[in-house]
């Protein structure tokens, strides 16, 4: 009763009253209320996320294999909180970390990305059908597109590499997105329903 | 094993060099290829090149450092120019460590034009929690939304720049750098329909180039005016606001792996179409 039917309650009058105060502005106070428990519960989510990351890792400081990686996570996350707290974030030792830690690590993950495109390039677009040729020219004019060399080879490069962007490819993003929002749209039907309880947990 | 066969088993460490060492050779020399001035930036030179004296520029700094590397040259070009005219600059942030690109723009800001005063021409509210809430609330009181306090948790109604801007609305233009979600997507909803269209007001957004795609039905429909696409458009509003930074040096770079992906793709596609051949014939 308190874990599932309370919750599922609660979802429910909030839920529909969200939806209704769209139409009835008598309500629209309360619609601030709701918005203001939102962001106060949005901040409260990253330190739910701190707290349930420090757990696991300080559980972790037990296994040796383990160790390492969660020392340098533990220390990394409370260091950041401390330098933040003394320094506040323009402190110039807080800076320094910031710069030396998160800016190359965040920089370096997202640049692999060029390193695989590359080998991906040479293994996997292969002109094996006419969808794959299609979208192997398609890539081509794309790619060139956005840099100053397609326009230096050929004036049509860009041409052709916007109009596959503008046309087609918004096509598909909007059919995409459209499919997204009818989804999320009958996902709300479900819940309001009592149809969809998964997300109270227990595996339903 | 023939020599396509060999060819089409290359590993995979001779083209992460191949890529490394091209890329750091357009680094440290330069080609200099000419970069043709794109519509969108020249939309957006206008844009901010109108500010007066006084006119606030809201960025939404909604980024970390790996997006920094698309997005931040064209942010800190369009605030160049805001500031250059006499215009004020305010940030939010709606990821967390995008309060801290906020702080590192109006470092460089701070550095370029020493009269700058925190609180008068400039202040970094920080990261706010709620993404599109956050936007819907801070278009009837943007105090309220940031629950009173700046980045560094100090009381904003003492800051000057704050009284001429209590709402979203007043600003002249909002900036939102997108590097995903909460970004554009929330952005378009919440300001642009709801607010700038229907007022005449522009609405431009700086993303990184793996956005492109999916904020495309926006720019299409109007509801995002002026669109920064990635590092090229940085490079395109450095060069337009005559301060060449790290996206202009980038772009050889750029230009260079994209000639080398092209070159992989043929070489796979001969290998693999000269492999066929050779199959047939046994």
């Amino acid at each position: 009763m308190y874990r599932r039917t309370i919750p599922f309650i609660i979802s429910i009058v909030i839920g529909l009253s969200y939806i209704l105060s769209g139409a009835l502005p008598e309500i629209s106070a309360w619609k601030n209320l709701l918005d203001k428990w939102f962001q106060i519960s949005t901040a409260f989510a990253v330190l739910i996320g701190a707290i349930s990351l420090s757990m696991v890792h300080f559980r972790n400081l037990r296994r040796p294999e383990r160790l390492i990686y969660s020392t340098t996570l533990i220390i990394a996350l409370y260091g950041t909180v401390v330098l933040g707290l003394i320094q506040t974030s323009k402190g110039e030792l807080y800076q320094t970390w910031y710069n030396m830690t998160i800016v190359p690590l965040e920089a370096a993950i997202l640049s692999q990305i060029a390193f695989y495109i590359t080998t991906a390039a040479f293994r996997v677009l292969r002109m094996r059908s006419l969808e794959a040729s299609l979208m192997l020219i398609a890539a081509v004019f794309v790619m060139f597109y956005n840099v100053p060399v397609g326009a230096a080879v050929w004036q049509g490069i860009p041409v052709i590499g916007k109009w596959l962007m503008d046309i087609p490819n918004t096509a598909a993003m909007r059919a995409i997105t459209m499919g997204a929002a009818l989804g999320a749209s009958a996902t709300a039907i479900r819940v309001f329903l009592g149809l969809e309880r998964s997300y109270l947990g227990g595996g339903e | 094993m023939s020599f396509w066969e060999k060819l089409s088993k290359m590993d995979n460490r001779i083209i992460y060099t191949a890529l490394l060492v091209i890329m750091i050779w357009a680094l440290i020399w330069p080609m200099g290829l000419p970069i043709q001035i794109g519509t969108s930036a020249k939309a957006a030179y206008e844009t901010f090149d109108s500010f007066e004296s006084g006119d606030i520029l809201y960025v939404s700094f909604d980024y970390d450092s790996a997006g920094a590397t698309d997005i931040q040259s064209s942010i800190e070009a369009c605030m160049r120019l805001v500031l250059k005219n006499g215009g004020r600059v305010v940030s939010g942030a709606l990821w967390p460590i995008g309060a801290q690109q906020a702080n590192y723009a109006f470092k460089k800001m701070q550095e370029e034009y020493p009269h700058l005063v925190e609180g008068v021409d400039f202040l970094n509210l920080g990261y706010k929690p709620g993404g599109q809430m956050y936007i819907e609330k801070a278009m009837d009181s943007l105090i309220e939304a940031c629950a009173n306090v700046d980045n560094e948790g100090r009381n904003l109604s003492q800051f000057p720049i704050m009284k001429d801007l209590v709402t979203l609305k007043d600003a002249k233009v909002v900036i939102c750098g997108n590097h995903g979600s909460p970004g554009a997507s929330e952005w378009v909803p919440m300001y642009a329909t709801a607010y700038a269209i229907p007022n005449n007001k522009p609405f431009v957004v700086a993303a990184s180039a793996v956005n492109a795609t999916i904020n495309a039905p926006f720019i299409q429909s109007g509801q995002i005016t002026v669109y920064l696409n990635g590092i090229r458009a940085g490079a395109e509003m450095e060069l337009l606001t005559e301060k060449k930074g790290t996206a202009v040096s980038g772009m050889d770079a750029q230009s260079l792996s994209h000639i080398l992906v092209f070159v992989l793709m043929i070489l796979g596609n001969v290998s693999y179409f000269m492999q066929k051949r050779e199959s047939r014939k046994q």
